[in-house]
């Protein structure tokens, strides 16, 4: 339970670090803030697929092609914000 | 007597100790959907970012309509109600079905709580005229954000039925079963937004 509130806590803390950065209007024109709002998203994905799916223990095939989207989607979507 | 399915927590409300055997948590059914759905937003939000690149400008212009705080919230809500899921399982693995079912009506009240400030935005958006074709970036918000919104409520219908086993027939290992498959779709909901939050409300 204790893993359970610090991944929670974590993931607040994720949260409003990208809210923050948002309302900052820190994000505006480079590719550097984008790579970082998409990092903590992974960072957020990565705790809920392993922990709270429960992936970690699970056979390799379902943890590598949850992580492979997990991964993937994201780094599509910095290519995006890259040649926009 | 219930006979566990899964392995028992080394105490009240601890993990349980990794399995001797890798083992997919939930349906294997579920997994499938799971997998469906994830590819289908996948290409969603890839079709998102790249639309945009035809007019960065004006989806700019109209991602600075959206209220920030409401899908700050939402993104909160949602995680607290993944932890809530991860604890009702926890309970009920240690047997402790009202706790169980504290934590699944916690994790419920967070689905609710959702739902009700996503109607509150789509509310605010439609009272100013905007809709679905008042721009290619309203056009994905609403899809997008409506596409979840049903799966929010797919997940609360989910987390329901779970409760409603473990009322009537308490800690069974179907019912354990059963909220685990429940959990793992729930979760599923959370991540898919965790990447939505960012992609819609925050990037510029």
């Amino acid at each position: 339970m204790k893993r359970t509130v610090l991944i929670w806590l974590a993931l607040l803390l994720a949260t409003a670090a990208t809210y923050a950065l948002g309302q900052l209007g820190a994000l505006t024109g480079t590719l550097g803030p984008v790579v970082l709002m998409f990092g903590l998203a992974v960072f957020k994905g990565w705790w809920v697929v392993l922990d709270f799916m429960e992936l970690r223990h699970a056979p390799a095939f379902w943890r590598r092609v949850v992580l492979a989207w997990l991964f993937g989607v994201p780094a599509g979507l910095v290519l995006a914000y890259a040649v926009a | 007597m219930t006979v566990p399915l899964v392995a028992m927590p080394s105490a009240a409300g601890d993990a349980p100790p990794p399995p001797t055997h890798p083992r997919l948590v939930g349906d294997l059914a579920v997994w499938l959907i799971i997998l469906a759905e994830m590819l289908a937003f996948g290409i969603f939000f890839l079709a998102f970012a790249f639309a945009r690149t035809a007019d960065v400008v004006a989806f700019n212009v109209d991602q600075a309509t959206l209220d920030l705080r409401f899908g700050g919230t939402n993104t909160a809500l949602l995680i607290s109600a993944s932890a809530c899921v991860v604890a009702a399982i926890r309970a009920l693995q240690s047997d402790q079905r009202r706790l169980g079912l504290a934590w699944l009506v916690a994790a419920w009240t967070g689905g609710a709580g959702f739902v009700a400030i996503k109607l509150l935005e789509y509310s605010a958006k439609w009272s100013a005229g905007i809709d679905l074709s008042t721009s290619t970036f309203y056009m994905f918000y609403f899809l997008l954000t409506g596409f979840h919104f049903f799966h929010v409520l797919a997940g609360m219908a989910f987390l329901a039925v779970a409760a409603v086993g473990l009322v009537r027939h308490g800690c069974g290992p179907q019912q354990v079963h059963g909220l685990q498959t429940a959990g793992v779709f729930w979760h599923m909901v959370d991540l898919l937004w965790i990447v939505l939050f960012p992609l819609v409300y925050v990037m510029r």
